[in-house]
């Protein structure tokens, strides 16, 4: 009862995942709702775990922060104590046991996916700590849109282009068909030797079609000053606080 | 489960506490359920609204009026109904309603001025002033006082001395004549624009106050749409511009907004 | 259990999108003893409310090379369950230096589907083989009650074949028998549930260990479910086309 407590969400979110041959590649749009507000326009959703492990986040953005910037620590850990790189069924089994520690309580929607000596791998984890592994997916309040469109040209096995033009294009869709995504996408193409991110990418009906007609700068003086009043003080000591 | 029956025994517990106990219990437990938790009863809760977002916004000068929406129909926030729904209606020459809100009261809305605006037609064979429909609308929604159209109005146009009029609503029927308004889910962005640039409520005195042209409004309604749909989810797709210019007939225009 | 704030909570029921609703697995799960092992047999579907999270879901988790556990209910309360006894399982096997009897894992089951019986939703099936007592096979409802069965089918589908496997089990099933028996069952049950789909799974487990089978409804080997049609001449005066 009462007043609703305010939060920053991007449970509005559109991201998506694919699988190809040897490699994955993952993304999101870039758009942070609070209610029906766009609360930043170029928010970062795709969260870096490690040098060849991502992580693409939707539902409550300070949470997913939180989430994505302790497996990151602890997969570095883990990589400085073993000396090996870290494997994407680590950072999935960590946010798993995490969030269903919490209940459901961390609002975190999380595709985790990247490569390993084991290969390519893909997952999904929810907020309750449901895991899920796939081929390709989509999750987000745009998921509905860009599933159609994953579901219709998967093709198992495709080249890092055809997988990449894939995800934009779910993502494309996602943006377009709900409100609450949109603006730009990310993508990140992870392949055994290297890790490719690409963005802000900006489709053509993200931009704004036409520019404003009126220019609105207000000259010295626009303002009425209601009261004035002036405080002498003498400078003790300064610092140079620019950097 | 208080009960107030004492009239058998004086002294001594009542025989049939028990029961008449049990039977209001059984009663309580008719009307509320304790299985039917909060959440289950908020849930079938009857609900007969949906609100379809977007915005409307309208502006009245000298021999003007202007109003502006945009077409994007939404559900519940996220899903996109339709890209090219209209909010905007004309109803005769010098009319025009501008709605948001629910849409099947929005259609209603408009079905019923329209209807009565035929009959005054036919009744006294000249079409109804801006200022009488305006009435017309306020008693219109007031008599749905509890089980109201879901609806925040805007109706615009030109007044029997040439001027532009703009008036405003709430869902059961508070009226208002104003110099600008807006309504839906962007009016708490475009308001303080209007605010500024048309009522100068924040400029000194000596800070220079352009005078509200034609095409000043135009531009300054243009603008509002656009930087609402950068930072409002349910507004976009498309501006729908009507120009109600004194003497002239009325000017329907559609311009591009951002799709996403 | 409910546990979710209540802000997110709010359904989108247009696009079938319920937060508050778990992810679960509305499931058919059949199992079957035969003379020389058990053979269990699952839908692949995961949905949460009306949207099909996963279609290609594998429901059979191996515990062992010769234990398997069948989940239905909440998808993140039952892999977590299977995770911690699994892990339980393979200290005492460590300990001991022994294969644990399938009856032992199913207590151990019991034990936490038990303890957390208010917390959880989520049912098993423990199906396996042991040197003791051959193939065996565990059912355990929400609440924590075991019951060893002969045969036996649980989740949403499972009413609609309890007749048929009544029907169709006796004793000294020979492998081919019992494969077909659960194949079709799980046919049966997938045709009229609304919450089970997708690929029919096979597990049979025995002394030499766990093979999987998996039948597509888009080749050959999937359960044909043939119902009587209706009689399209009714009503009399309509005229029907023939299908």
């Amino acid at each position: 009862m009462g007043h609703k407590a305010p939060r920053l969400t991007s449970t509005g979110t559109t991201i998506v995942a694919a699988a190809y041959k040897g490699g994955l590649v993952m993304g999101a749009d870039s758009r942070a709702t609070a209610g029906n507000i766009i609360a930043d326009k170029h928010c970062e959703k795709v969260h870096k775990l490690t040098e060849s492990i991502y992580a693409c986040g939707a539902g409550t953005a300070a949470d997913l922060d939180q989430v994505t910037k302790m497996l990151s620590g602890n997969l570095r850990l883990l990589e400085l104590n073993t000396g090996r790189k870290a494997r994407v069924i680590t950072a999935l089994r960590q946010a798993k046991q995490h969030l269903f520690n919490y209940q459901g309580y961390i609002g975190a929607y999380l595709l985790i996916g990247g490569v390993d000596p084991t290969g390519p791998h893909l997952y999904m984890c929810s907020a309750n700590g449901t895991t899920m592994a796939f081929p390709y997916t989509a999750q987000g309040s745009g998921s509905y849109a860009a599933i159609t469109i994953l579901e219709r040209d998967f093709k198992p096995d495709m080249t890092k282009e055809e997988a990449e033009s894939l995800v934009q294009r779910a993502l494309e869709a996602g943006m377009h068909g709900d409100n609450a995504s949109g603006n730009s996408l990310n993508l990140v193409v992870i392949e055994p030797t290297a890790t490719v991110f690409k963005g802000p990418i900006i489709p053509d009906f993200c931009k704004r079609p036409e520019p404003n007609d009126l220019e609105y700068k207000f000259n010295k003086g626009s303002t009425k000053v209601l009261k004035q009043k002036a405080y002498k003080y003498d400078i003790v000591e300064s610092m140079d606080i620019s950097h | 489960m208080a009960c107030s029956f004492t009239g058998i025994a004086k002294n001594g517990p009542n025989p049939y506490s028990e029961m008449f106990a049990f039977k209001a219990a059984m009663k309580a437990a008719e009307a509320e359920p304790v299985w039917r938790t909060s959440r289950i009863i908020e849930r079938q809760r009857w609900n007969p609204y949906s609100f379809e977002g977007g915005s409307t916004c309208a502006i009245a000068g000298e021999n003007f009026a202007i109003l502006a929406s945009d077409t994007r129909l939404t559900q519940n926030d996220i899903n996109i109904l339709t890209r090219d729904g209209e909010k905007m209606h004309i109803l005769n020459d010098s009319i025009v309603l501008a709605t948001t809100g629910f849409y099947g009261d929005v259609l209603q809305l408009k079905k019923v001025l329209q209807s009565r605006l035929h009959k005054y037609r036919f009744d006294y064979r000249s079409d109804m002033s801006v200022d009488l429909c305006a009435e017309l609308l306020s008693r219109n929604l007031y008599y749905r006082r509890f089980f109201p159209y879901y609806t925040g109005a805007v109706l615009a146009g030109i007044d029997e001395h040439g001027k532009g009029a703009v008036f405003s609503y709430d869902p059961i029927g508070c009226i208002e004549r104003i110099a600008y308004s807006a309504s839906g889910n962007a009016e708490p962005m475009i308001i303080p624009f209007l605010d500024c640039q048309i009522g100068h409520v924040t400029l000194s005195d000596e800070a220079e106050k352009p005078p509200l042209t034609l095409e000043r409004a135009t531009s300054l309604m243009k603008d509002a749409f656009r930087s609402a749909a950068e930072r409002e989810i349910t507004t976009g797709d498309k501006i729908h511009l009507i120009i109600a210019e004194a003497g002239k007939p009325i000017v329907q225009k559609f311009l591009p907004l951002r799709e996403d | 259990m409910d546990t979710m704030r209540d802000d997110q909570k709010e359904a989108i029921p247009a696009l079938g999108f319920y937060p508050h609703v778990d992810i679960s697995t509305g499931t058919t799960l059949i199992a079957m003893e035969y003379n020389g092992g058990v053979v269990v047999g699952t839908d692949s579907r995961t949905s949460a409310g009306s949207f099909i999270t996963s279609r290609a879901t594998n429901k059979i988790t191996p515990i062992t090379d010769t234990m398997v556990v069948c989940r239905s209910g909440s998808a993140a309360d039952t892999q977590c369950i299977a995770d911690i006894a699994k892990y339980h399982i393979e200290v005492y096997t460590m300990l001991e230096n022994e294969p644990l009897t399938i009856y032992r894992a199913s207590q151990i089951f019991r034990q936490f589907l038990y303890n957390y019986r208010d917390s959880l939703s989520a049912s098993v099936l423990v199906a396996g083989w042991d040197a003791k007592e051959g193939g065996q096979l565990y059912a355990l409802p929400i609440g924590g009650f075991v019951t060893r069965q002969r045969s036996t089918a649980s989740g949403s589908g499972s009413t609609f074949v309890q007749g048929f496997l009544d029907s169709q089990w006796r004793p000294n099933l020979t492998l081919n028998e019992c494969k077909a028996i659960v194949k079709q069952a799980v046919g049966l049950a997938v045709f009229r549930d609304g919450s089970s789909g997708g690929v029919v799974r096979l597990a049979t487990i025995d002394a030499n260990g766990t093979s999987m089978e998996l039948y597509r409804p888009d080749k050959p080997g999937f359960p044909v479910v043939k119902p009587p049609s209706a009689h399209l001449s009714f009503p009399p005066h309509v005229e029907q086309t023939p299908v």
